[in-house]
């Protein structure tokens, strides 16, 4: 296939690879997609005058309940005849509560902040799900070309990384399908990984570190085209990500931090999504270098049979998977110390809660469930927020906003909640990068340079 | 008849265009309407006379993949200097631009490579001894296989698009898997080490042997010297086994 003879004269005195990334961060970027790249010239990234960051937060939990979860049975409870009794409503203050559901998460209401203004803008779960990663919409102009917010903020820390921090900055557990690093480099896309209580599996050589040692140290010699750009982005691509194994490979601590305890486990609910939130709360607080972690739990699209306990998939089904977990993260992060004094974990960690729309609201369809619908409910905590406050009230079905109780004073669009997102991680929001494949500026969040999206910053 | 559209072959020459050079002259290749403005092939002359040849040679995938494998342009060299090289010109077609093996076919290249065939247990029902014998892509997932061709991005019909993109999980698997590190063991019964140290040990010769089971080419003069210098320099049985271990690492296995 390849002339391996061939000499690299240029290689070295050329603009390498490793050089380019260097750079990437000040906007000059090895930038990529669909095999197609324009040269650009050196141009600033642009911003706006003047914008106010929280920069209160160093690592996002992203929590997305794909499927799309109920708003008015959960997080916007609106009782009627149709609400069962082992709900328990119950009164938290002035915020009514489905204790039969997220009992756990109740004890930490005071930490969170409920958005029950939001509005999804399709009611389509690929799109949804798209936009809510992407905060744009998927079949715009820069739809196709757009990273996940997750390499958004890995890219964007990676300048201030140091070497001890090996852990890829954006992880995504038991997440399927989702958005990668559109046409920013594959470094930035995420670190899948399916969680299991013995760790990663692949971080052991079977035939023992120094033969391994020995193996590797033959195989760069032997394949030397893999350390220069000789055989185009994809290949230099895949030797990055070996350069990446290898460091999760040397360093010990990686492999404890995708473990867990029987213990754990089981205080975590004992689901695969309970497992994903005791690693993504042993990844936050490493200071390894994750600064994005993905956990998804799917299954909240009931159509049908919502409220029966002995369907395979309802409200039962899922909130005993969710509320063990979530409580048991915000109690953990909230006990260990942050990474600057006087801090806890939870501050310095930014805690989403999201699904792609919401449900209809009122009395069930006719069979039993309930359809795909824009009005849902979004919830943080953590990371710079001050918790205990519930934005937009609706009316008594949870149909209308009849006060939204913000500064924007209109719906709350996914873009700004990653508006909020970049804002409390210190990450410029209404950056233009000009690196784009398209050549027409990639807006990290689109709108906002222009105040269409706004960080909520009564949360802070 | 739906073949009657000269649309049908059209289509048809993108797509294996795409399986050829990772870019359709049409893309994306599964949305090409030629009433789009945003779906107009960049090479729609050579298009044509691919769908025309497609048409005379009565809808032949064999012989469209024989024209375009001989074509100069699919056989252009893959390497290039690195800064001389310029990513925009990719959709010209102005060298080779080197894929990854897809899933299925990466793990039948290392099964191939190590004489090692799989046997993958198809839903209880068969068991067949190639990936790409795999009636569909959600079969066989909770096995170490199914883990593997998971990992290099296989996809299944539901929820996950089959990608190309590489990761650290794929880089993981080709250093420690068994799949590769059991399959270059000269104890493994069958392999390829085992054979090839069955009928030599000059080192120059278990080099050439390895190269052509791994890579179907014999070594440069300088990567036979650099393999026989590694072979004398500890035991030979492990050090082939090395060899061959390093061979399937490299880019060049990989990718295609």
């Amino acid at each position: 296939m390849c002339d391996r003879d061939g000499s690299f004269s240029l290689h070295g005195d050329g603009f390498s690879r490793r050089r380019f990334i260097k750079v990437a961060g000040t906007g000059l970027v090895a930038s990529y997609f669909a095999d197609v790249l324009e040269p650009r010239l050196l141009l600033a990234d642009t911003t706006t005058a003047n914008v106010h960051l929280q920069n209160s937060a160093k690592s996002c939990i992203f929590i997305f309940l794909a499927g799309a979860p109920s708003q008015t049975d959960l997080w916007d409870l609106k009782e009627g005849s149709w609400t069962p009794a082992d709900f328990a409503p119950t009164s938290h203050g002035d915020v009514r509560w489905p204790q039969g559901l997220l009992g756990k998460t109740s004890d930490h209401l005071a930490r969170l902040s409920i958005i029950r203004c939001s509005l999804a803008w399709a009611a389509v779960h690929s799109l949804g799900q798209a936009w809510a990663q992407i905060a744009r919409n998927p079949g715009g102009a820069t739809g196709s070309i757009a990273p996940h917010i997750g390499a958004v903020v890995s890219l964007e820390s990676q300048a201030a990384r140091t070497p001890s921090e090996v852990l890829p900055g954006f992880i995504a557990l038991n997440a399927g399908s989702i958005p990668t690093s559109g046409y920013l480099p594959a470094k930035y896309a995420p670190f899948g990984v399916t969680t299991a209580s013995t760790g990663l599996s692949a971080l052991q050589h079977p035939d023992g570190a120094a033969r391994f040692a020995s193996r590797w140290d033959f195989l760069h010699r032997l394949d030397a085209a893999r350390s220069s750009d000789s055989l185009g982005k994809r290949a230099s691509d895949m030797d990055d990500f070996y350069d990446a194994g290898k460091q999760l490979m040397d360093t010990p601590a990686v492999n404890a931090l995708f473990s867990f305890s029987d213990a754990e486990h089981a205080r975590y609910g004992a689901s695969d999504f309970g497992d994903s939130l005791v690693v993504a709360r042993n990844l936050v607080s490493s200071g390894l270098g994750a600064r994005f972690v993905q956990a998804t739990l799917g299954g909240w699209d009931h159509h049908s049979d919502i409220y029966d306990n002995s369907a395979t998939s309802s409200l039962y089904s899922q909130c005993a998977q969710f509320d063990p977990a979530f409580a048991a993260l915000l109690a953990d992060l909230s006990s260990m110390p942050g990474l600057s004094a006087g801090k806890t974990m939870l501050d310095d960690t930014l805690i989403v809660v999201v699904g792609e729309f919401g449900r209809t609201v009122g009395p069930l369809n006719n069979q039993g469930g309930r359809d795909h619908y824009l009005r849902n409910s979004v919830v943080l905590a953590g990371g710079g927020t001050r918790g205990g406050k519930v934005v937009g009230q609706t009316d008594s079905v949870g149909d209308k906003v009849t006060d939204y109780q913000w500064s924007g004073n209109r719906d709350v669009r996914p873009e700004d909640i990653t508006c909020t997102m970049y804002s409390a991680l210190g990450i410029d929001y209404t950056k233009v990068r000009t690196d784009d494949p398209l050549g027409r500026g990639f807006e990290y969040v689109p709108g906002a340079g222009i105040g269409e999206y706004v960080p909520l910053d009564e949360l802070f | 008849m739906l073949t009657a559209d000269r649309q049908f072959a059209r289509a048809a020459v993108n797509y294996l265009w795409k399986e050829m050079f990772g870019l359709g002259l049409v893309e994306p290749v599964n949305a090409f309407d030629l009433t789009k403005l945003t779906t107009q092939p960049t090479h729609p002359e050579l298009l044509e006379a691919l769908a025309g040849d497609f048409i005379a040679k009565n809808y032949d995938l064999r012989a469209l993949l024989r024209t375009i494998a001989n074509s100069s342009t699919y056989q252009l060299s893959a390497k290039y200097t690195p800064a001389t090289w310029q990513e925009a010109w990719v959709p010209d077609y102005a060298r080779r631009y080197p894929q990854r093996l897809p899933a299925e076919a990466l793990l039948d290249a290392i099964a191939t490579a190590t004489a090692l065939p799989p046997d993958i247990n198809v839903n209880g029902a068969a068991t067949v001894h190639r990936a790409m014998q795999l009636p569909d892509t959600t079969e066989s997932r909770r096995t170490a296989n199914g883990r593997f061709l998971d990992a290099f991005g296989r996809g299944d019909r539901d929820e996950n698009k089959r990608t190309n993109d590489a990761s650290i999980s794929q880089a993981l698997s080709m250093l420690n898997d068994p799949i590769v590190t059991t399959r270059v063991r000269r104890a493994t019964k069958g392999s390829t080490v085992s054979a090839v140290l069955a009928s030599t040990n000059d080192p120059g010769t278990i080099a050439d042997k390895l190269y052509l089971a791994t890579l179907s080419r014999n070594p440069t003069a300088s990567e036979r010297q650099l393999a026989i210098d590694y072979l004398r320099s500890g035991n030979l049985g492990d050090r082939a086994e090395d060899l061959q271990f390093a061979l399937i690492n490299s880019l060049e296995f990989l990718f295609n």
